[in-house]
């Protein structure tokens, strides 16, 4: 008895705590301040993840040879977990200067009002358009796209050929063709690879569903019970109705089956180019090609990559854009793709001829014209995920893409998109 | 003698209280650094948690905590028509209901086999049977999803020599789960033999002596002087168990993500899964619920298993 009333007691107060109430929220542009002219001084504080925050030191070298009086100290970050440490740093007021954040997070930590608005100092026509979209929220952008990184078919050119299919695959049914001919006709096992679980298939639906002219977010709420959408979702579930595309795989098949033939295609990212060509051993550089997404109206994919986003907490906001803003030159973006080979977020830097030479590399500057950004609402990890877990019925569970899509919406609109 | 005697029995009691409170305060002061610490880093987020279970908190509030609207009940009326928190408790229910007997079965049995059979090498398979418990998790899931894997995986090979074309464990919506019990049985089961080893050892050798002079078999000493002897070493595994169990995360987390098709989505996974996403406040009443429903069973178990003995 005196356990439930001290019980209740605790629960009385913490509603007293915490039913303060969120009060109108702002959703008006918010204006950067300016940056102050003159050289960078002081110590910068920069978190990075992966490979990125392993090399950045190298490259930062360059900048503080440059401006004597700045230190860049480099926090090397592991990506898993990444996501909650920025987000601890933020509740406790306790973060660095700058940080990379991936684009489908900026929406979230931008809604924080943790990120400071990026200034006239960077020049926003410089980015492709498409990963602007992704760092701007509520016509403010809150970041600066540092690398990009898109989405291109992948096909063995050697076993086409053998098959009989001279010309790199541009419309869905060229895809379906293929595939089949990989099977039929190249002693493929499997013509395409699409991931038959969780994650990895809202990276094929939405942009799909772009493609046709369809959109998956319209006037600040979810659209995705929309008849592109299930288009979408019928041509990715007749991969595996029509046995074009494994089932189920382990971690690592894609690449090995790719490789050794047992796999005809596979949509993937810019930095499998090198991976497939040291895995593959001499020789298998020839054996495959990349060209932009097969598609049904338009060619589009998707654009993500990293971002860089100041904090306003920073102690040393001006050299922190300065130096953001050095990180965002079309020269240090082509020294960065030497050092990380990540792909230049600045246009101008693909008209270098480093990025022409190669065309595996060419085939993504190319793709990269045609692209758009996953939707920056602060819900999209959460509607992604689920979308996920509703293609996963489509490929196990024999779902009907009409229905799929409804669940979809359903589930979207009860998240709600936070705006 | 009264104006004599009263005083002297208040100073008597005076000195008798002062010792007393000398060793109250004492105490309070030995447990203060970790009163304090349980204060500040248990205490005070269980309650906050309850309090933001009742909120929209979102990753957005992570600033400003308190500016969030209270929602009342609302985040567990959602808990009641989302068809994944229902999937991931009978899942758990699912995981906890096989994984709990066959762990405490297994390893009671081994403990048996290690306490009189198998003589020779004993340190050896004690060693062994144990070794699971104190291996890291990671490299045991590497391990795992190598010996489950569809077609280079030991599991399938072994399989495939008596004819029988294994599934692809993880992956298969039905495989996924006993694939995941599999392993944690085999996880646990030496903590379980451990703890069996030692409560079969205090049992005392007069009373097999005293039950076979009587003409007692080998069975019937087993049901009616080892077992009733162990309760207490079973109601301690069974409770501990169920509570691990009812809390199994790290199967999921390291071999399946939750899928497939949230076969294998536990509430603790749950739990994780919409943290990750940003809704502090619904996660916050997912776990709430999994620690009634944990507080619920563990009362039942005490009832049930303390009454008989």
């Amino acid at each position: 008895m005196r356990l439930t009333k001290a019980g209740a007691g605790l629960l009385a107060a913490a509603l007293l705590l915490t039913g303060c109430g969120r009060g109108a929220e702002n959703t008006a542009p918010e204006a950067a301040k300016e940056v102050k002219d003159g050289a960078a001084t002081g110590t910068i504080k920069v978190w990075a993840m992966g490979g990125e925050g392993e090399k950045l030191p190298q490259l930062a070298k360059t900048y503080e040879a440059a401006n004597p009086g700045v230190k860049i100290e480099v926090l090397s970050l592991p990506w898993d977990g990444a996501h909650d440490k920025i987000a601890a740093a933020v509740a406790a007021r306790n973060t660095p200067d700058i940080s990379l954040i991936g684009t489908t997070w900026m929406a979230e930590f931008a809604k924080t009002g943790a990120l400071d608005p990026v200034p006239a100092l960077i020049d926003r026509a410089s980015f492709f358009p498409g990963a602007m979209e992704a760092v701007t929220v509520n016509s403010t952008a809150y970041g600066v796209p540092w690398y990009v990184d898109t989405r291109a078919l992948f096909y063995r050119k050697d076993l086409a050929e053998k098959a009989g299919i001279k010309d790199a695959p541009k419309t869905w049914d060229d895809l379906k063709k293929l595939a089949k001919a990989y099977q039929d006709k190249a002693g493929a096992k499997w013509g395409m690879y699409l991931p038959p679980t969780k994650p990895g298939s809202g990276q094929f639906v939405v942009p799909w569903t772009w493609q046709q002219g369809g959109e998956v977010v319209k006037d600040g709420a979810y659209t995705m019970d929309t008849p592109e959408m299930v288009k979408s979702l019928a041509f990715y579930k007749s991969f595996f109705t029509e046995k074009l595309a494994p089932t189920s795989l382990q971690a690592g098949d894609a690449e090995r089956w790719f490789i050794d033939g047992t796999l005809g295609m596979q949509i993937t990212g810019p930095w499998m180019v090198k991976k497939f060509e040291e895995l593959g051993g001499p020789g298998f550089a020839d054996k495959f090609g990349i060209v932009p997404l097969p598609g049904n109206g338009k060619q589009t994919s998707f654009v993500g990559g990293g971002d860089l986003a100041v904090f306003k907490e920073s102690k040393n906001r001006d050299a922190a854009w300065k130096f953001v803003h050095w990180l965002t030159q079309a020269e240090t973006q082509l020294s960065w793709y030497d050092i990380q080979k990540d792909l230049p977020s600045v246009q101008a830097a693909w008209q270098d001829q480093k990025m022409s030479a190669d065309a595996k590399v060419a085939a993504f500057g190319e793709q990269l014209k045609d692209t758009k950004a996953m939707p920056a609402t602060e819900t999209w990890e959460q509607v992604q995920k689920m979308i996920e877990e509703e293609v996963e019925k489509l490929v196990h569970a024999d779902a009907e893409p009409a229905d799929v899509a409804k669940t979809i919406q359903e589930k979207a609109a009860q998240i709600g998109t936070g705006a | 003698m009264t104006s004599i005697a009263l005083p002297a029995a208040r100073e008597r009691r005076r000195l008798r209280l002062s010792a007393r409170a000398r060793r109250n305060l004492a105490g309070w002061g030995f447990s203060l650094p970790f009163l304090i610490l349980y204060a500040v880093f248990e205490l005070v987020p269980v309650v906050a948690a309850l309090g933001f279970s009742f909120t929209d908190l979102r990753s957005r509030d992570l600033l400003n905590p308190l500016n969030v609207d209270p929602v009342g009940t609302a985040n567990y009326a959602r808990l009641l028509s989302d068809d994944v928190f229902w999937q991931a408790i009978a899942n758990t229910l699912y995981f906890a209901a096989v994984t709990v007997p066959l762990t405490i079965v297994i390893g009671m049995a081994l403990a048996f086999a290690l306490n009189s059979g198998i003589n020779r090498l004993k340190t050896f398979f004690r060693v062994s049977y144990y070794l699971p418990v104190v291996s890291s998790i990671v490299a045991i899931a590497v391990i795992f999803r190598y010996l489950l894997g569809q077609e280079i995986g030991l599991v399938n090979v072994v399989l495939g020599w008596f004819g029988i074309d294994g599934p692809n464990w993880l992956m298969d919506p039905f495989w996924a789960m006993p694939s995941l019990i599999g392993m944690a049985v085999w996880r646990h089961v030496g903590f379980v033999m451990v703890i069996y080893l030692a409560g079969l050892q205090s049992i005392p050798g007069e009373l097999y002596e005293a039950s076979s002079i009587d003409g007692a078999s080998a069975r019937q000493r087993f049901w009616h002087v080892t077992l009733p002897l162990l309760r207490p070493t079973t109601l301690f595994l069974v409770i501990v168990s169920v509570i691990g169990n009812l809390q199994f995360f790290e199967e999921p987390f390291v071999m399946t993500g939750g899928g497939p098709l949230h076969r294998t989505t536990s509430i603790s996974f749950l739990i994780y899964d919409t943290f990750g996403t940003g809704q502090y406040g619904y996660a916050a009443a997912i776990s709430y619920v999994l620690f009634l429903v944990i507080a619920l069973l563990s009362v039942v178990q005490f009832r049930l298993l303390r009454s008989t003995s």
